[in-house]
């Protein structure tokens, strides 16, 4: 396709031609690749899911403070909106008001009283807490904060503890996400052997197997999740907590996907080029791989996309509840168990903010899925 | 007619007799009418019909008699005066004389859980303190009295008083729940330890039907105030329980087999439990069908109320129609006729049925973080949220110097580490962000300061200032030196690893996620674990956590000086204070266990030798101060933020609540301030 | 049709069976025992030092001393041949006393739940159909997704509070306090209904989304069909023609999805009841889990698996006398 050159493209005739020909002559993967573009609300979601994927690699970075820094001059403190004008007039570069903390005397209730004679600037790369990016390179740069090094940029405002909501909510990103990678991915190959297995074997394992399958699918998940969470040893460190907890995410969600793989092994067993391969005295495990998966690796990515949602959706249930990650682990799910009271609906509700990445995660996922499903069927090119 | 008219002729007799006595004044706490009483609140019936020169006459709730049929077992009800003691306890209301009816709806976690707040509203005791938390006033008792060296307490009771299900209760009612339950070892295994002195079982005697006689094998000056502070009822009914054992009922044995019981533990353990422990699910729960076959659903009480049902959500219970107490123009209390206990395990839940103005009640587990949002709903809600005193909410860390490591057990059994890891705590930031500011930065010791004499703020006022550098300063003296990532090292090479395992029913979490953070700074590698209460204390109890953090309750004056555990080691199995092994040492002459330390052994000796002196006297003071000495020397305790407030909350309806002195379990929640004569405004 | 619902039948036991295993494996899981914790608690406040002989002297009462596979065939023989699923330690009774009732409130939620979401789905599936490319089908389709996307434990806390505090609905729990222990009666099941409301809308919320999604998309595909085009060329009115073919076919799925949705339910409940406050199974489940007390949770999720099992087995014969070809595929 890089061999198309613009001097023959001046007909329209020749264009179609052209067109034509790079579309019989592309790979399955470009495509499906064309076919995606195509879709414009997946491009979207992929877009701000890649956003979400780069805030987590780099959260060092992105947030400006880290996720259990404090501020205890701002305690329970609502997001500080960078302005550029106020009473005093405007300025190019958008500032906040500094602020104190006081305590109602009746209701005991801590309120912060902005300041609105001082203006604190804010900044692009300032210096601040010393960090390591990607876990080696040393830095105290952050993408954004206020030139004041004493003073703290909130923008979604902090918990009770003074703990900046957007930089925990950065690096429960991070956490949450890789998460429900691990988890994927776990499943994923879980789900290639029994899948794999099943559908290359068929008959008596393939009944065996199949009715394993069918007996975790039948339990209810979430509560079969939150049994195996349970019986974690509480003197786990939050490292081991975290680690089984993917592993528990991935031990469970495989059976969709092994069906899928069993049912299309099954259904290619017989083709002829298949046969030739045992014939020729391959592998089953490379006749599996190397000869039957690449007629629907398509599907399996899909399959793949959509079980994000549910891996990310079961970690935030489990923390919600206190069965999955714990604090001072920060999670979508740890973030928002800390939300859960009524008395952060009525008096600071910016801590559900982090509520609006799930959301936006699932979403995203969702939609990149069925953007998926539509370009990897060839046949929706027919419409 | 000759019987009627005799019966006449009495009435008019009694009427001509006493033409002088006039109905009895109103009289309330907020209003004595110039009377003045014996003790606090209260007056006998005879010296309340002489001081007011005025003949009591009784009256009784409307629908008690409606009340007593839900009570499974109970007969018909006689006339109210006969159902009273021939010497009611007579109760001043706080603010005006209630009027009868309505219902305290109240919260508990659960079967087990959460529900003292409400036993506690309905308990009665031989005794009781009065809402100066400093008086001790009778109760089901009339009267108490003293041998000269404390090993002999003598009991009065009430002529005439009555079980719930209308049998007399008397002295022989005590000496069964003594000799034949809690030191029958057919019944209960292993005799209850805080029931043996010195290791050695008293011996309670019924001198006759309204008098007892408690001999203690050592002096026990102090043990009125468990009477006067515990939930523990210190009689059975003998005529319902005595029944199943051979010793009172040559047809027990057959007995027990129609009921379906086992043996004689099996039929005591399924009406009373098997300790004195109150929050036991009742037959009730246990076993609904063998309760229809027996015909009776729970044991005789004389408490103000009693359950008549209970399943998996909740209990309800009706006024007790034998209740010893009237108040002062005569009506039998307690006002209130129905007790709605649910269970919520859910805190917002809790919050929001308060908000909703659903909760006549509550007090217990509620949370000063919440005060704010409690605060702001109450005009909304029509409730009270008021923030009262507590005793006991200090919370603490408590380093186990009897580690099953060997090497931290030597690290944290040196006071240098305590006192630099005490140093590292920003109190004033803790209390500022954890207790809204309310608290009080202090250490603490084996008893709270205000309940006791001989413990100051000054002597708690030690290492508790934030000093990093200071703290740092100890640490490296102890050798435990940073290493290259700024962990400090053990002596075996290893990063100094603590984990805090703690449970928010006792510690806050937000307090130990700030202690962690002190901590880090100082070199520490601080990991924090929540778990629930019954693995934080499985986990304390069996020598599995690093370090006890818990609240400090169980420690006022009156409960240390009649039952050292809690100022000791390991404490209560409920509240942990860790160092089993340093018991099993002393408790097996050194065979077994870890040694304590000289001044620890002595704290042992001091602390019984501490129960046999008067509370207050110059021997007790003494030992006392050297307890607490030896405690603060050793820093057993982190002290973090002391005389913390707390909420309690009760619908605008409820009347006659006084403000509390203290809300604290170890003068067991409500019962100072007299719930009986609580009614509701309807 | 008789052979077909047997082979069901004897599909539904086998897998029962391996699902009791499971469920048996986790209950095992957790490391230690209840003795230690029933042991403190048995003591606690008596003064009584607890020793590991006491410990032990529990485990053996309680039989927790047997092997695992005497202690399995022990709990599912008693449970099979006496309907005892064991002992419920932290309410010190069987847990067929803590169970007992709820049993039926967890169906009254289920099946409140699954009515909400066919009713609402539906018809609003067929009307996505239909109306397919509109405005209205792309408001849907955007709601659907919201539907899968939101964690029902939030909307739960925040339906929970907009309902108190400007409804003044009750909560936390199925009745008010003045019907709990009365007599069932037409205000009792009204009162249940309006408890019932709150907790159904949430769980349903997630599966309307997802129901209307598969709705639409057979309908979309019924719709395709040469049959209706021929029909609508016949002139029958649309209403009926909607009604006649697409619409019955198109039911197919749902039906076939009765376990999923019931799965899906019965998955999301422990959480949403938590958050409501509402004591039935799957809080107790939660409840159980937290406390280690196995027994009750092992029972609960046998239970929970068992309706779903038997849902599908309903599905599974529905679909059959709706549309035979599926018993040959079977």
């Amino acid at each position: 396709m890089s061999d198309v050159t613009p001097d023959k493209l001046n007909t329209a005739d020749e264009r179609e031609r052209q067109k034509r020909l790079k579309y019989y002559s592309a790979s399955q993967w470009t495509l499906i690749w064309w076919r995606f573009r195509r879709h414009r609300t997946a491009m979207i979601a992929s877009a701000i899911l890649g956003l979400m994927a780069l805030m987590g690699v780099f959260a060092e970075f992105v947030a400006p403070y880290g996720p259990t820094t404090r501020d205890a001059r701002y305690l329970d403190g609502p997001p500080q909106i960078p302005m550029f004008c106020d009473q005093n007039g405007c300025s190019w570069q958008p500032f906040v008001h500094g602020v104190t903390t006081q305590r109602d005397p009746v209701t005991l209730r801590s309120v912060s009283v902005p300041d609105p004679e001082s203006r604190i600037y804010v900044v692009l790369f300032p210096a601040g807490e010393d960090v390591e990016l990607l876990g080696f390179i040393p830095t105290n740069r952050h993408l954004f904060g206020l030139d004041d090094p004493d003073a703290k940029l909130h923008i979604w405002g902090t918990d009770s503890l003074g703990r900046d909501v957007f930089s925990r909510t950065v690096y429960a990103t991070r956490t949450s996400l890789s998460i429900g990678v691990l988890g994927v991915l776990i499943s994923f190959v879980l789900a290639l052997m029994i899948g794999g297995v099943a559908g290359y074997a068929g008959g008596m394992t393939d009944n065996v197997i199949q009715r394993g399958t069918e007996v975790v699918r039948v339990v209810p998940i979430i509560p079969l999740y939150m049994g195996l969470s349970a019986a974690m040893p509480k003197e786990w460190s939050t490292t081991q907590v975290y680690f089984t907890m993917t592993l528990i995410l991935g031990l469970f969600g495989w059976p969709t996907l092994a069906r899928r793989i069993r049912s299309q092994l099954l259904s290619i067993r017989g083709e002829d080029y298949v046969v030739a391969a045992r014939l020729a005295g391959a592998r089953p495990s490379r006749i599996i791989g190397h000869h039957m998966l690449p007629s629907f690796t398509g599907f399996i990515i899909v399959d793949l996309v959509i079980s994000f949602p549910y891996m990310i959706l079961a970690e935030t249930a489990l923390s919600f509840v206190g069965l999955g990650l714990r604090p001072p682990t920060v999670s979508w799910g740890v973030l928002l168990q800390e939300a859960q009271s009524v008395r952060v609906i009525e008096q600071t509700p910016w801590l559900f903010i982090p509520a609006a990445f799930v959301v936006v995660a699932v979403l995203a996922f969702t939609v990149i899925g069925d953007g998926l499903r539509d370009a990897a069927d060839p046949y929706s090119e027919a419409r | 007619m000759p019987f009627k008219s005799v019966l006449l002729s009495g009435a008019a007799l009694a009427v001509l007799a006493s033409p002088a006595l006039a109905n009895c004044p109103p009289v309330t706490v907020s209003d004595m009418q110039g009377l003045s009483t014996d003790y606090p609140q209260q007056f006998e019936l005879a010296e309340f019909e002489e001081k007011a020169a005025c003949a009591l006459t009784f009256s009784q709730n409307p629908a008690i008699a409606d009340l007593n049929s839900r009570i499974t077992g109970n007969g018909d009800l006689g006339d109210v005066a006969e159902r009273l003691p021939a010497e009611p306890l007579v109760v001043v209301p706080y603010d005006t004389i209630g009027s009868y009816g309505g219902t305290i709806t109240g919260l508990s976690r659960g079967t087990e859980s959460g529900t003292s707040d409400l036993l506690s509203i309905r308990h009665v005791n031989l005794v009781r303190y009065s809402d100066d938390l400093q008086t001790i006033v009778p109760n089901v008792a009339k009267s108490w009295s003293w041998n000269d060296d404390f090993t002999e307490l003598t009991f009065e009771l009430r002529e005439g008083h009555k079980w719930s299900d209308g049998a007399p209760f008397t002295a022989e009612d005590i000496t069964f729940w003594y000799h034949d339950v809690l030191m029958n070892p057919n019944v209960i295994e292993k005799a209850p330890g805080r029931w043996l002195f010195d290791g050695k079982p008293a011996t309670v005697e019924a001198l006759d039907a309204t008098t007892v006689k408690f001999t203690f094998p050592v002096a026990q000056p102090n043990i009125l105030n468990r009477w006067a502070i515990d939930y523990g009822q210190t009689f059975l009914p003998k005529h319902f329980l005595g029944k199943y054992l051979d010793k009172y009922n040559a047809d027990a044995a057959a007995l027990r087999a129609e009921h379906g019981f086992a043996n004689e533990a099996d039929a005591v353990n399924f009406f009373y439990g098997n300790s004195d422990w109150k929050d036991v699910p009742s037959p009730l729960m246990k076993d609904g069908e063998k309760v229809n076959a027996i015909g009776v659903a729970v044991k005789p009480t004389l408490e103000s109320h009693i359950v008549v049902e209970e399943n998996t959500e909740g209990r309800r219970l009706v006024a007790n129609p034998y209740f010893h107490m009237v108040d002062t123009v005569g009506n039998q209390l307690p006002y209130i006729s129905e007790i709605n206990e649910e269970y919520v395990p859910e805190r917002e839940v809790v919050n929001l049925r308060i908000m909703n103005g659903d909760v006549t009640w509550k007090q217990q587990a509620m949370q000063l973080n919440d005060f704010p949002l409690l605060k702001e709903n109450e005009a909304k809600g029509n409730y009270t949220a008021a923030l009262a005193p507590t005793l006991g909410q200090t919370p603490f860390y408590s380093f186990n110097r009897t580690h099953k490591d060997p090497v931290l057990r030597e690290i944290f059994a040196d006071p240098r580490f305590s006192q630099a890891l005490s140093m590292g705590l920003n109190r004033d930031e803790i209390n500022e962000i954890v207790y809204l500011g309310q608290g009080k930065p202090l250490q603490t010791a084996a008893a709270e300061h205000v309940t006791v004499p001989f413990l100051s703020e000054d002597d708690l006022s030690v290492f508790i200032d934030h000093d990093p550098a200071k703290a740092n300063a100890l640490l490296d003296e102890m050798g435990l030196a940073r290493g290259s990532n700024g962990i400090r090292q053990r002596p075996d090479g290893k990063p100094l690893a603590v984990r805090i395992v703690f449970a928010s029913q006792g510690t806050a979490s937000q307090l130990h996620e700030l202690t962690a953070g002190y901590w880090s700074d100082l070199g520490l590698q601080v990991d924090v674990r929540e778990v629930t209460s019954d693995e934080y204390r499985a986990a304390a109890n069996s020598n599995d956590v690093d370090l006890m953090t818990w609240k400090n309750d169980g420690v006022s004056g009156p409960n240390i000086s009649q039952d050292a555990t809690d100022a000791l080691f390991p404490g209560d199995p409920f509240n942990p204070k860790g160092h089993a092994e340093w018991a099993r040492w002393i408790e097996t002459n050194g065979a077994q266990g870890i040694e304590p330390p000289a001044d620890i052994k002595r704290l042992f000796e001091a602390a019984s030798e501490f129960t046999q002196h008067p509370l207050g006297s110059e021997k007790s003071n003494e030992l006392g101060a050297e307890i607490m000495k030896i405690h603060l020397d050793n820093m057993i305790k982190i002290g973090v933020v002391s005389e913390i407030p707390e909420p309690y909350v009760y619908t605008n309806a409820l009347k006659n609540v006084p403000p509390l002195t203290a809300k604290a379990y170890d003068y067991y929640w409500t019962y100072p301030y007299r719930p009986q004569q609580w009614f509701l405004d309807q | 049709m008789l052979r077909f619902v047997l082979e069901r039948l004897v599909g539904m036991a086998i897998t029962m069976l391996l699902v009791s295993m499971m469920v048996f494996v986790i209950m095992e899981l957790p490391p230690g025992d209840y003795a230690d914790r029933y042991a403190f608690r048995k003591y606690s406040g008596t003064g009584v030092s607890v020793t590991e002989a006491d410990v032990q002297a529990i485990r053996v009462e309680l039989g927790l001393d047997q092997p695992m596979v005497v202690r399995y065939f022990d709990w599912i023989g008693g449970i099979v041949l006496h309907g005892d699923f064991g002992q419920a330690f932290a309410f010190e009774t069987s847990v067929v006393n803590v169970i007992g009732d709820k049993v039926w409130l967890t169906l009254a939620i289920l099946f409140t739940t699954l009515i909400i979401t066919y009713v609402i789905s539906i018809p609003i599936g067929i009307y996505a159909a239909v109306k397919r490319g509109s405005a209205a089908d792309y408001g849907l389709t955007i709601f659907s997704y919201l539907g899968l996307a939101l964690p029902n434990f939030l909307l739960a806390l925040i339906l929970l509070y907009f309902a108190n505090r400007w409804f003044e609905a009750d909560i936390g729990g199925l009745f008010s306090s003045q019907y709990k222990d009365a007599p069932w009666s037409l205000a009792k099941l009204w009162d249940l209904v309006a408890h019932l409301w709150l907790p159904a809308v949430v769980l349903a919320w997630s599966a309307v989304a997802y129901q209307i999604q598969t709705m639409r998309a057979t309908m979309s595909d019924e719709l395709n069909r040469l049959s209706v085009t021929a029909a609508r060329a016949r002139g029958v009115p649309e209403g009926k023609l909607l009604w006649k073919y697409p619409a019955r076919l198109a039911i197919n799925p749902v039906v076939s999805t009765i376990g999923f949705d019931v799965n899906r339910i019965f998955s999301e409940l422990p959480i949403v009841a938590a958050v409501l406050g509402l004591t039935e199974l799957g809080e107790l489940l939660l409840r159980a889990y937290l406390d280690l007390d196995m027994y009750v949770a092992g029972a609960i999720l046998l239970l929970l698996t068992f309706i779903i099992v038997f849902m599908n087995f309903i599905s599974d014969i529905l679909l059959a006398w709706l549309d035979p070809r599926i018993k040959l595929g079977a």
